[in-house]
């Protein structure tokens, strides 16, 4: 499992919102290939194929990060500006997925380099119907500019 | 006839002086012998003679050509109409070429102003001086010059002038030392004398003249006191022919004779008298003020033959001297006047002073004596002195130990650079050892050369104000520390919420969630009764994320800076109701937007305004069936603008207006208008944010009318100007 390459990464947490949207993403048939994590080291581990995922291949990045910004150890800003500052994962797609209407988190966030900002929503159907667009808009719409980094 | 010890610039003055004088006697003596011309004006010392000649024109050339001084005559436009051979040899030309050539031609540059003024002279007129000429080598000779115009009847107008060289005198001044200058003067001095025997030798009018030509008054009196000559000064001074006073006692022609004849008597006892002053009276009874040098004067053998006595008049002087007594008499008077005027103002001062708790003092330092007036004893509670002198350890003593130091160092401050301070410091007031607080001013009075001499200064008890000003101060600082705590409280709020938006509404997510995956997952084994439940489940759970998305909006507020921009109200108030109606089709509403005015504000917070405010008036209209909703602006009690929002539904209960922009206040229940209860509070946070206000007005089943005014903050720009920016965060 620490070796695998997955789509989707979830940098999640809270179990339950990471339960619901993997649920979300299964019922829209997006859930295939994802990785969850729980804190924001195991994040920036995954991705730069350390500690625990150090036999993991780093050129193999996932298409996109739904990142939390409240999280263990290092929090999402932090997440994301190690992901911006890194050469390999400058141009990863990042969505920011958070319980937090903080304008100043949103503003950050964008400043860092976020490629989206969504606020969870509290009612499960709306909730459902975001993942379902997030995953449907960054695995099959956009063109992901992984190969390019690889080479 | 000098002394030996003259000064360089004396000799030469005097040397210039001897040589015109030669000259003039020159002239006069030239004149004299040779009868050659028509008339010949001679200047002496001031005054001239007309010397008419007849006969031997051609003797009289022959001394006027012989002459070693320059002379000539020319016509009033400035043509020379006769030149001696000495003016050609000093101009370096040929006499045919002097004469009848334009004078100004053979006048350096600098003195052309004077010819002009030479010309110019009235008939009669005279002038002594020097005189640049313009030889035809280019160089310039220094000469002296005595010039007039002839006041002949058939000559007038024409100019005469007679020139000395100088340049050998000036080049050997250059050259050498006051000696030799001395040496030259002896040398003109002899020449001079050499000359002037060989005149008198020739004319006894010479020295005639030269005793007449002088303006004193020369008079030589015999041993026994009879006058035996007079000049015509003396003549003059007296208002008696020379005959009438030849003969007689000298001393009967002044006012006092006994000093008169003391005088004399000194002359013959001493040899000689200097500046003694006597008064003449003048046949008329004028008197003249005059100072007499006499000697003694003996013939060839050195027998006394008498004395020779030579007045001055010092009227000119002794006037002068009346004058200057006169101007200072008067001026005397002037300080006398300014020094009333400066008592009179000092008095005001006092008085204002005393008016205003004032009190003085002044501190000489010359004599170092301190001075008090009475609003200063009264100050420091201390008995006035008879005269307000104090010591200034008394005003020491009384200052504060702890203020002593620095008043004593600021007052030296302003001793030593003469400047000026203003301090405050404590007293113990004699009268009842209390402290009080006194504000100084003092300033230092500069004497010759810019050194204080005195020290004046006022002080003022302030001990009140300065208590006040305490008070204030105490004040401001608790409020500053109130401030600080609200600003904490503020933070601590944010945090709080911070967490409200995350934590809280995580788990709610998670109740909504979980509830429709019971729903989807387990729905054949629930029952209609068990699926209705789980539907208020996930009902209240969705209202509690509302709930708390308002809540956040509300608490938000109370941080967001408030970015002033221009606002379109009237385009804002249709934007917000055209979107919330869009949602409701079936809900028609008669909307009548007036024409509202623009507002400056945050956009981002107004505009939050329109929706709750329009908002509520499509909720509370929403059971009408002809629902009207009314936006307006009316004038308020300041003249401000006022707006409002005016419905005609369900409206509320006046006795309860109070709570109408409470949080979570509600006066309606949740079935028949749901809501939070936040919507006003945060109308009126904005509206208070702004500085304004916001009241509602209703009555049930009748509408109700809410207003607020946004007031301008007087950065309004003129119309047509592009208004600042607008933020919104």
């Amino acid at each position: 499992m620490n070796n695998e390459s997955a789509d989707i990464l979830i940098v999640e947490d809270n179990q339950n919102d990471a339960l619901l949207t993997i649920r979300s993403l299964k019922q829209h048939n997006l859930a295939s290939s994802l990785v969850h994590v729980t804190d924001g080291q195991a994040a920036v581990d995954y991705l730069f194929a350390k500690g625990a995922y150090s036999e993991r291949n780093p050129l193999n990045l996932p298409k996109v990060v739904l990142l939390d910004l409240k999280l263990p150890k290092l929090n999402g800003l932090e997440v994301l500006s190690l992901i911006r500052a890194d050469g390999r994962t400058k141009i990863l797609p990042v969505v920011v997925l958070t319980s937090s209407q903080e304008e100043s988190d949103l503003i950050e966030s964008y400043k860092l380099g976020a490629n989206s900002y969504i606020v969870k929503p509290v009612e499960f159907e709306n909730f459902s119907k975001a993942i379902h667009e997030v995953g449907l808009y960054w695995l099959l719409l956009n063109k992901p500019p992984v190969r390019a980094i690889s080479q | 006839m000098i002394a030996q010890d003259t000064s360089e610039a004396e000799c030469l003055a005097e040397n210039r002086e001897l040589r015109a004088r030669l000259a003039e006697a020159e002239q006069e003596w030239d004149a004299i012998r040779s009868g050659g011309v028509d008339a010949l004006v001679v200047p002496v010392n001031g005054d001239k003679r007309v010397f008419t000649i007849k006969g031997a024109d051609h003797a009289y050339r022959i001394l006027i050509e012989a002459m070693q001084q320059g002379a000539l005559i020319a016509s009033a436009e400035g043509l020379i109409l006769y030149a001696n051979r000495s003016i050609a040899s000093m101009l370096k030309a040929p006499l045919e070429k002097v004469i009848g050539s334009v004078i100004s031609t053979w006048i350096a540059p600098q003195n052309q102003a004077l010819l002009n003024e030479l010309l110019r002279l009235d008939s009669g007129g005279k002038h002594d001086g020097e005189l640049l000429l313009a030889p035809t080598d280019g160089t310039q000779l220094p000469t002296f010059v005595s010039a007039g115009k002839l006041d002949l009847s058939r000559e007038s107008g024409q100019l005469w002038m007679v020139v000395s060289d100088l340049s050998e005198v000036i080049e050997r001044k250059k050259r050498d030392s006051a000696t030799l200058a001395q040496g030259l003067v002896k040398e003109a001095q002899e020449d001079a004398d050499k000359k002037l025997t060989a005149a008198a030798h020739q004319s006894a009018t010479y020295m005639r003249s030269l005793i007449e030509a002088s303006l004193d008054p020369l008079v030589t009196i015999s041993t026994e006191g009879k006058i035996t000559d007079v000049n015509e000064a003396s003549a003059k001074i007296t208002g008696r022919t020379r005959a009438e006073l030849i003969g007689t006692d000298f001393s009967a022609y002044f006012t006092d004779p006994e000093a008169a004849r003391k005088g004399h008597e000194r002359v013959f006892a001493e040899g000689f008298v200097q500046d003694y002053p006597l008064s003449i009276r003048r046949a008329d009874g004028h008197v003249t003020d005059v100072l007499y040098n006499a000697s003694l004067y003996r013939d060839e053998q050195g027998r006394v033959q008498g004395a020779f006595a030579a007045a001055r008049d010092i009227t000119a002087r002794k006037r002068a001297e009346a004058e200057i007594l006169k101007l200072n008499a008067e001026l005397e008077k002037r300080v006398e006047e300014r020094t009333k005027a400066l008592a009179a103002s000092q008095e005001r001062l006092r008085l204002a002073a005393e008016a205003a708790d004032i009190g003085f003092w002044d501190w000489d330092l010359e004599s170092n004596i301190v001075r008090w007036d009475k609003l200063m004893f009264a100050i420091y509670g201390m008995p006035p002195s008879d005269d307000g002198l104090i010591r200034y350890k008394d005003w020491t003593s009384h200052v504060h130990p702890d203020d002593v130091a620095e008043q004593e160092a600021s007052l030296r401050d302003t001793i030593v650079k003469a400047g000026r301070n203003q301090r405050e410091f404590r007293i113990i007031r004699d009268s009842d050892d209390k402290i009080r607080t006194i504000r100084a001013s003092d300033a230092a009075i500069r004497g010759e050369g810019g050194k204080a001499t005195h020290v004046v200064g006022i002080n003022l008890d302030v001990t009140e104000t300065f208590e006040r000003l305490e008070e204030i101060r105490k004040l401001n600082a608790s409020l500053k520390n109130r401030a600080a705590e609200l600003e904490t409280s503020v933070k601590e709020l944010d945090a709080f919420s911070y967490s409200v938006s995350h934590d809280l509404r995580a788990p709610l997510r998670a109740i909504d969630g979980f509830s429709r995956i019971v729903e989807e997952d387990y729905a054949p084994k629930l029952d209609v009764e068990g699926r209705r439940l789980i539907g208020v489940i996930r009902g209240e759970a969705q209202r509690m994320g509302r709930l708390i998305d308002d809540l956040l909006t509300f608490s938000r507020l109370g941080r967001q800076k408030v970015e002033s921009g221009r606002i379109d109200m009237e385009a804002m108030a249709r934007k917000v109701f055209e979107e919330l109606t869009a949602v409701e089709p079936g809900h028609v509403i008669q909307f009548n937007l007036q024409s509202i005015p623009p507002a400056f504000g945050s956009e981002a917070m107004i505009r939050q305004v329109w929706v709750n405010l329009i908002g509520n008036a499509v909720k509370f209209t929403g059971k009408r069936e002809r629902a009207e909703i009314e936006i307006g602006v009316e004038p308020g009690e300041a003249g401000e603008q006022v707006y409002f929002v005016r419905d005609n539904g369900a409206g509320f209960d006046m006795r309860y207006a109070d709570k109408l922009f409470g949080v979570f206040q509600r006066l309606h229940t949740h079935e028949e208008f749901p809501g939070t209860g936040v919507g006003l509070a945060l109308v009126q946070r904005i509206v208070h944010r702004h500085g304004g206000r916001v009241w509602g007005e209703g009555e049930i089943e009748k509408g109700a009318t809410f207003r607020f005014t946004i007031p301008d903050p007087g950065k309004e720009p003129a119309s047509g100007q592009q208004p600042p920016p607008t933020q919104t965060l």
